[in-house]
């Protein structure tokens, strides 16, 4: 196996996989999606044809590393706050970033905003990563936003806990 | 109303290591060691402090392959 290319793509695209893990499961579970999505591709490098579609692929692998992650998390799913009967979701609470509501849209609409807004790629190269038409990715990059905006309501959650802006009362 | 490039600076924010650099050799470090513990490493490699500034360091299970300075790697 050629080892050494393996490592270059390491080195190139680790700051954008765990990045993309980090929007997927959050900044505490980014290293676990990293390192899961790292040795699986490893482990498909041999089957790699395009180098230059490296990237990608590593972000497409990342996207199912972080699917499993949450069906773990479901399977020992931690206690939630109490939900308003005639609503979907809990509200927002001032401790939570747009992070965690980003996490907890559906895993299409979730990963079709990071490939997006993390990785920034077009939608046809979206359509590409996740298997469907650029049409459907622009729609779950579309639908994904729509419930984001609806759910995040006012901009507490768009600054990060623990910055300045973010402990402000 | 929120717009939609509020919300991209703010995921991208958000998903910002505090220390790049130190978080990637971190990284790389633990992988070398999950990936020779699940027998699919050949060759690894590590950062090492030295009186001459930061190694890096590549071995196999049987050996040191390479030392430089990580600058040379570029």
């Amino acid at each position: 196996m050629p080892l050494e290319a393996f490592q270059l793509i390491v080195e190139r695209y680790t700051d954008d996989v765990w990045r993309f893990c980090a929007s997927q499961v959050g900044v505490e579970r980014a290293d676990e999606c990293y390192q899961e999505t790292m040795l699986a591709a490893l482990r498909a490098y041999p089957r790699l044809r395009e180098q230059r579609a490296a990237r990608v692929w590593l972000l497409r692998i990342a996207a199912r590393k972080a699917v499993d992650i949450h069906r773990a998390s479901a399977r020992a799913p931690e206690p939630r706050a109490e939900v308003e009967p005639g609503t979907s979701d809990p509200p927002v609470t001032a401790e939570e970033s747009v992070l965690d509501l980003l996490r907890r849209l559906p895993d299409k609409q979730r990963a079709a905003l990071a490939y997006r807004f993390v990785a920034d790629l077009a939608y046809r190269e979206i359509g590409s990563a996740m298997g469907t038409t650029e049409q459907a990715a622009r729609r779950n990059v579309h639908e994904g936003l729509k419930t984001l905006r609806t759910r995040l309501g006012g901009a507490a959650a768009l600054v990060a806990p623990g910055t300045p802006e973010g402990s402000k009362e | 109303m929120i717009g939609h490039e509020q919300i991209r600076r703010a995921i991208q924010d958000q998903v910002a290591p505090a220390d790049s650099d130190r978080h990637a050799r971190v990284l790389h470090a633990e992988l070398a060691r999950r990936a020779a513990a699940a027998g699919l490493l050949e060759a690894g490699y590590d950062y090492v402090d030295s009186p001459l500034g930061e190694l890096l360091v590549a071995a196999t299970p049987i050996g040191v392959v390479r030392v430089g300075f990580d600058s040379e790697a570029e």
